[in-house]
C-alpha cells in the first residue's frame, strides 16, 4: 500500500479533532474520505502532509514515517496536496505559480515537459499564463492549485474540497479532467469532498468519517447504491 | 531653487528606500518587526568606518565586505532569536519579535557604546566634501555615489526575487509560507536567507550613513523610525512601492526643510507618520 | 484561589506593605544613611513611580505607552521654568503633573485612536518629535543659582520621592479592585469583546492615559527638584520610557509587586554598572528582557500577566 494512516489522535491545542483514524490507501487507487461539515476531513489531510502533527498513531508512506518528517521533507516524498481555500500566490503569475510547483529537484529539470502537458489539459492556463494568479477566477485558480500541486509529479495526491465555492459544471468538468489525469498517469489520489457523489462515481473506495472518527468504509460503488449514504450526503451542494 | 530641492529630495529619499527595504523585507517575508534594524545599521556603519580608518578602504568598495558580514550577522540573529520565535503561537510572532528585537536594541546598542564610546564618528574620504554642479543644482558626489549604489541594490533584489528559483521562493513563502512549504520549500531556510539579506542591507545602508551622516551608538533608533514611515507610506507588506515611498518621504522633508528649517526635519516625517497612522494605515500605494 | 486564601494572602501583603512603609519612613530618622543611600532610593522611588504609571496603562489596559519619556520630560522642564520663575516647588510640581496631562490632550489622546502596535509606534514617534523640538527650543542646561544648593536638602527630596511611591502605588491599587480596573481587564483581554458588552473603552483608555501621564510629570517635577541642573533635552529621551517598561515587564505585568520589584532590579543594574562607559546597565536588562520574553514571560514575580496576552492585543486582533 502506499498511504497507511493508523490510529492517529489529532489535537488543536486542547480540542480533539481526531479520534484514531485510520485509512489505506493502494498504489494506483483514488479514495474519498467524506462526511459532514467539521467533521475532520481536511483535519486528516493536512496531518498527512505535515501541516498538523498526530498526538500518537502513525503515518506511513511507502512504508516510511511521515509524523517526524518537516512538511517540505513530505513534499520531496511524492506527496502533493491541493490545498482548500484559495491558496494561490496571488501576487505571482500563473507561470511563476507552476514553476514553484517544479521547485524539488528532478521536478525542476522536466519543468518544461511538465508545463507543457498542464497546458494541454488546462489550456486556460496556457492562455493566462503571464497573468496574476489573484486575477483568476474561482474556478481557474483552482485548476491552477491543482496543476500546481502536479507539476511535482507527486506520486500521492491529496486533494482538499475541489469543488469548494465552485459551480456544480465547474465542479463536473474537474472531476472530468482529474479522472483523465488519473488514466494517462496512474497517480493515486485520496480526496476529501463534500460534494459525495460526484466523488464517488470518480473514486475505487471510501471512508466516512463523522466527529473526528471513521464510521464506514467500503467500494464506492457500494455506497453509492446505498439508500443510507444517498439519504445522508447526497443533495448537499458545495457551500459557498 | 526648486530644482534643488527636488534633486535634493530625490538623493535623499531614493536612500530612505534602502534604509527601509531591508525591514521591508523582513517584515513581508517572515512578518516579523525587526525594530533592532537601525542599530544593525549602526553596526555595518561601525564596520566600514573601521575599514576605512584602520585600513583606508574607501566606502563604496567596503559595502560588498560589510554586506558579507552582516549577512553572516543576520544568520546567527535568525538562529538565536528568531527561529525559536517559530515556536510561539502564529498570532503572537509579531509582538513577540518586536519585544525582543527591543531588548536587542538595548543589548547591541550598549555593546558598541562600551567598545566605541558615544562619539559620533563620520567616514571623512577625499571627496566628502565635493559637490558637482548641473544646471545650477549641486548635487554631493558621496550622494550621487549612494544614489548610484542604491540602484545596484534595487536592481539586484529585482532580478534575485523575480529571475531565480529561490528568490521565488522567497516571495511564495511572503505570500503563503503553507502552501510554498507543501511545495517542498524549505521554510526554515528561506527565513534564514530572508534574515541575512534583510540585516546585510541595513549593514550597507549604515555604511552611506557613516559615509553622508555620523553614526554613534544610540543612532539606530531615528533611523528605525525613518524606515517604517517609509514602511507605513508603502504599506506594510510592499517591498518594491519602499522606494517609492522613501522617494515621496525624501521631497517633502526637504520641501518642509525649505519652510521652516533644517532641525525640525525629523519632525515634520514623524508627525506625518502619526497623520498617516491615524487616517490612512494601509499605506498611500495599493498592494 | 478560594476565598479563605486570596484574603489571607491579600491581608499578608497589606502588613508586610505596612512594614516596609514604616521602615522607609523611620530608616533615615534612625540611621544615618548618607547622600549616596538617600539619593540612590529616591532614584528608586521614582522609577517605582514611572514603572507603575506605565504599567497602569500597559500592564492592566494593554496599551503599550511608549512614549512615557515626553511626559517625563515635560513635568520635568515645566517644574524647572516655574520653579526659577519663583513658584514654590511643590505647587510646580503639581503644574509639572498637570502639564503632562494637557501634553496627553495634545499628543495622547489622538494616538489613542491607534491599535496595537501602532498606538505603540505612534506614541514613541510623537515623542520622538517632542524630544527633537524641545532640543531644538530650550538647547542649554537650566540656570541654577547657587543659593539652591546651599538649602539643599537630600532627605526631603527622600520624602517626597517615597511620598510618591505611596501615592502612585495607593492609586494603582484602588484603580485594579475597582469598577474600572474591572473595565480595563476587559479591554486589555479583548477590546472589541468589551465594547460589545456596551462598554466605552475609549473614555476608560483616556481616564487612564490622564492619570498616568499626572503621576508621570508629577514624578518628573520632582526629579526636576532633585537635580536642579538639568539639559532639557535629556529628560526627554526613550531611555527615560524603555527604563520603566523593562522594570514593568521583568517584574511582571499587570501587578502590584512587579514594577516595584523590576524597579528595584533594574536601578541595581545601574548602579552596579555605572562606573563603566555608556549604559552598560542596559546591556544586562537588555538580556534579562529577551530571556524574560522567551522563557519567563510572567515575569519574575511570576504571578504577572503573562506577556503573550498583550502580544495578541499588540497586533490589533488580525
Amino acid at each position: 500500500m502506499v498511504l497507511e494512516v493508523d490510529k492517529i489522535d489529532v489535537y488543536y491545542g486542547d480540542l480533539k479533532a481526531l479520534w484514531e483514524v485510520s485509512l489505506i490507501v493502494e498504489d494506483g487507487e483514488i479514495v474519498v474520505l467524506f462526511g459532514s461539515n467539521g467533521a475532520g476531513k481536511s483535519t486528516t489531510l493536512r496531518t498527512i502532509c505535515g501541516l498538523l502533527r498526530p498526538a500518537t498513531g502513525s503515518i506511513r508512506f511507502k512504508g516510511l514515517s511521515l509524523i517526524e518528517q518537516p512538511v517540505h521533507k513530505i513534499a520531496e516524498l511524492g506527496i502533493g496536496m491541493v490545498p482548500e481555500e484559495k491558496k494561490v500566490f496571488r501576487g505571482m503569475t500563473v507561470l511563476e505559480n507552476l514553476e514553484l510547483g517544479a521547485f524539488l529537484g528532478s521536478a525542476r529539470q522536466r519543468k518544461d515537459a511538465t508545463m507543457n502537458w498542464i497546458y494541454e489539459v488546462f489550456p486556460v492556463l496556457k492562455e493566462r499564463r503571464k497573468q496574476k494568479a489573484g486575477t483568476l477566477s474561482g474556478g481557474e485558480q483552482q485548476m491552477l492549485l491543482i496543476s500546481r500541486a502536479l507539476m511535482s509529479q507527486p506520486k500521492l495526491l491529496l486533494v482538499d474540497e475541489l469543488s469548494f465555492g465552485l459551480g456544480p459544471l465547474l465542479v463536473q468538468n474537474l472531476f472530468r479532467i482529474i479522472k483523465q489525469i488519473h488514466e494517462s498517469t496512474g497517480i493515486t489520489i485520496l480526496l476529501v469532498e463534500q460534494n459525495v457523489r460526484m466523488a464517488l462515481e470518480l473514486s475505487d473506495r471510501g471512508y466516512i468519517i463523522e466527529n473526528g472518527s471513521i464510521i464506514g468504509e467500503g467500494k464506492a460503488q457500494d455506497f453509492l447504491s446505498s439508500q443510507q449514504v444517498q439519504d445522508a450526503y447526497f443533495g448537499i451542494s458545495s457551500e459557498g | 531653487m526648486a530644482g534643488q530641492i527636488i534633486a535634493y529630495g530625490i538623493m535623499v529619499g531614493v536612500f530612505y528606500g534602502l534604509v527601509a527595504v531591508g525591514l521591508a523585507l523582513l517584515f513581508g517575508v517572515m512578518r516579523y518587526m525587526n525594530i533592532a534594524h537601525g542599530s544593525f545599521m549602526m553596526i555595518g556603519g561601525y564596520i566600514s568606518f573601521f575599514l576605512f580608518t584602520l585600513l583606508r578602504v574607501d566606502p563604496f568598495i567596503s559595502i560588498p565586505v560589510v554586506m558579507l558580514a552582516m549577512f553572516l550577522l543576520g544568520i546567527a540573529v535568525y538562529k538565536v532569536l528568531f527561529s525559536p520565535l517559530g515556536k510561539f503561537p502564529e498570532g503572537l510572532r509579531l509582538g513577540t519579535s518586536m519585544l525582543i528585537t527591543f531588548g536587542l536594541i538595548l543589548v547591541l546598542d550598549n555593546v558598541c557604546a562600551l567598545l566605541w564610546t558615544s562619539d559620533p564618528k563620520t567616514i571623512a574620504t577625499s571627496y566628502s566634501g565635493t559637490t558637482i554642479e548641473i544646471y545650477g543644482i549641486r548635487l554631493p558626489l558621496a550622494r550621487l555615489g549612494v544614489l548610484g549604489v542604491t540602484f545596484i541594490v534595487i536592481i539586484a533584489l529585482h532580478l534575485f526575487l523575480n529571475r531565480t528559483y529561490f528568490g521565488k521562493s522567497i516571495r511564495a513563502t511572503a505570500e503563503d509560507w503553507e502552501a510554498a512549504s507543501l511545495l517542498g520549500i524549505n521554510i526554515g531556510r528561506t527565513y534564514l536567507v530572508a534574515s541575512g539579506i534583510s540585516i546585510a542591507l541595513a549593514g550597507a545602508a549604515g555604511t552611506a550613513v557613516a559615509l553622508m551622516y555620523s553614526i554613534n551608538p544610540y543612532g539606530g533608533l531615528e533611523w528605525l523610525l525613518t524606515a517604517m514611515v517609509v514602511l507605513v507610506f508603502a504599506g506594510l507588506g510592499n517591498i518594491k512601492e519602499v522606494f517609492m515611498a522613501g522617494l515621496l518621504l525624501g521631497i517633502v522633508e526637504q520641501t518642509s526643510v525649505f519652510f521652516i528649517g533644517g532641525e525640525f526635519r525629523a519632525v515634520v516625517g514623524l508627525v506625518i507618520f502619526v497623520l498617516i497612522l491615524l487616517f490612512r494605515p494601509q499605506g498611500l500605494f495599493r498592494q | 484561589m478560594t476565598e479563605g486564601n486570596e484574603s489571607i494572602a491579600g491581608r499578608r501583603m497589606f502588613v508586610i506593605g505596612g512594614i516596609l512603609v514604616l521602615l522607609f519612613l523611620l530608616l533615615p530618622q534612625v540611621a544615618n544613611l548618607g547622600s549616596y543611600i538617600l539619593s540612590l532610593l529616591f532614584t528608586l522611588f521614582i522609577y517605582i513611580v514611572l514603572s507603575h504609571s506605565w504599567n497602569l496603562l500597559g500592564g492592566y489596559a494593554g496599551q503599550f505607552n511608549i512614549g512615557l519619556a515626553a511626559y517625563f520630560g515635560s513635568g520635568v522642564l515645566s517644574w524647572s521654568l516655574l520653579y526659577f520663575a519663583g513658584v514654590p516647588p511643590y505647587l510646580a510640581m503639581l503644574a509639572g503633573g498637570l502639564v503632562a496631562v494637557i501634553l496627553a490632550c495634545v499628543i495622547g489622546i489622538p494616538t489613542l485612536r491607534l491599535k496595537g502596535i501602532y498606538f505603540a509606534i505612534g506614541t514613541l514617534a510623537l515623542a520622538e518629535a517632542l524630544r527633537i523640538t524641545v532640543g531644538n527650543l530650550f538647547p542649554a542646561s537650566v540656570h541654577v543659582p547657587p543659593s539652591y544648593w546651599e538649602n539643599y536638602s537630600i532627605l526631603e527630596r527622600y520624602y517626597i520621592g517615597f511620598a510618591l511611591v505611596i501615592i502612585t502605588v495607593t492609586v494603582v491599587y484602588t484603580i485594579v479592585h475597582s469598577k474600572l480596573g474591572l473595565a480595563l481587564k476587559a479591554i486589555r483581554d479583548d477590546e472589541e469583546a468589551a465594547k460589545a458588552t456596551g462598554l466605552n473603552p475609549a473614555k476608560y483608555k483616556i481616564l487612564v492615559f490622564f492619570i498616568s501621564s499626572f503621576l508621570v510629570g508629577l514624578a518628573g517635577g520632582a526629579f526636576s527638584y532633585y537635580r536642579g541642573l538639568i539639559t532639557p533635552v535629556f529628560q526627554f529621551t526613550p531611555d527615560w520610557t524603555f527604563g520603566p517598561l523593562l522594570a514593568a515587564c521583568i517584574g511582571g505585568l499587570g501587578t502590584i509587586s512587579g514594577p516595584i520589584l523590576g524597579s528595584i532590579v533594574f536601578v541595581i543594574l545601574q548602579e552596579v554598572f555605572s562606573q563603566t562607559i555608556g549604559k552598560a546597565h542596559f546591556i544586562v536588562t537588555g538580556i534579562f528582557f529577551i530571556l524574560v520574553v522567551l522563557f519567563l514571560p510572567k515575569g519574575l514575580v511570576q504571578s504577572g500577566v503573562p506577556l503573550r496576552r498583550f502580544l495578541a492585543g499588540l497586533i490589533g486582533r488580525e
